[in-house]
């Protein structure tokens, strides 16, 4: 039975609001975990901070959120590596994560709207 | 019970490879994990089992019984690869064929992941309108070769 194309659509554009529901959330999460990071030198809250910005990277791209993707993408690989070095990041280090993490917050506040969902 | 007899060996009428019906996919992120199961239930038409983690892949993947299994790459404890070792060591699984899915798609990178014995590697972000065609494909494909 061919799955019904309307319903189809209405499931994912719902799951498309309710990505767009928790993008802040996301995106504070990391926060949370950078800050956890760089306060306490906690290399476990950098193991979630690298889950977090790789998630972004993904599901920002699945949902059609590039910029999102783009720029979790670009904090991805600076963490990646700070962990490889595995010492604490340096200033220029952390103010690119720092910048990286505003846009995001600033894009998620005003994404660009996927033109079709997923 | 024998590992053969799991396969679903319902044939088509145009071809002799066995009936894909059962997948167990395993993605740590929730929200990505919401569209796999949508598109594989929806458009695939499969009956699934999400896991959120390897751990929990081990426990329910043997009583869930799949013919493939979709496997993350990166996940937080243990990763897709050592997921993967995990579950051959399951007489349940061990010859269950996997597709790996992952963001990391250099040449080198999918080699690797085939080396370890998966029958495909699935770029992501994956196109859910497109996620189950490339599955089936993968899956016919081990069946010609």
């Amino acid at each position: 039975m061919k799955p019904e194309t309307g319903k189809l659509q209405q499931r994912l554009q719902a799951l498309q609001h309710q990505y767009r529901e928790e993008l802040a959330g996301k995106i504070s999460q990391l926060e949370k975990n950078w800050r956890q990071f760089i306060g306490q030198k906690d290399r476990q809250a950098l193991d979630s901070l690298l889950h977090d910005a790789h998630n972004l990277t993904g599901s920002g791209a699945l949902y059609g959120y590039h910029q999102i993707s783009t720029i979790a993408r670009e904090l991805e690989q600076l963490l990646t590596d700070i962990q490889k070095s595995r010492k604490q990041p340096g200033s220029n280090k952390r103010q690119s994560i720092e910048r990286c993490i505003r846009t995001l917050h600033l894009t998620a506040q005003n994404p660009v709207q996927p033109a079709t969902p997923p | 019970m024998p590992q053969t007899a799991r396969i679903n060996h319902a044939q088509s009428s145009t071809s002799t490879t066995p009936t894909l019906q059962r997948l167990l996919y395993i993605e740590d992120e929730p929200s990505i994990q919401a569209i796999i199961k949508l598109t594989l239930e929806e458009i695939g038409q499969f009956t699934v089992h999400g896991c959120i983690s390897g751990s929990e892949a081990i426990a329910s993947g043997p009583d869930f019984m799949p013919d493939l299994i979709l496997l993350d790459v990166m996940m937080p404890g243990m990763d897709g690869p050592t997921t993967l070792k995990a579950l051959r060591q399951l007489p349940e699984l061990a010859s269950v064929p996997v597709i790996f899915m992952t963001a990391k798609t250099t040449s080198t990178e999918i080699a690797e992941l085939k080396a370890l014995g998966a029958i495909a590697v699935i770029a992501k972000p994956f196109d859910p309108m497109t996620l189950c065609d490339e599955i089936k494909n993968a899956w016919h494909l081990q069946f010609t070769k």
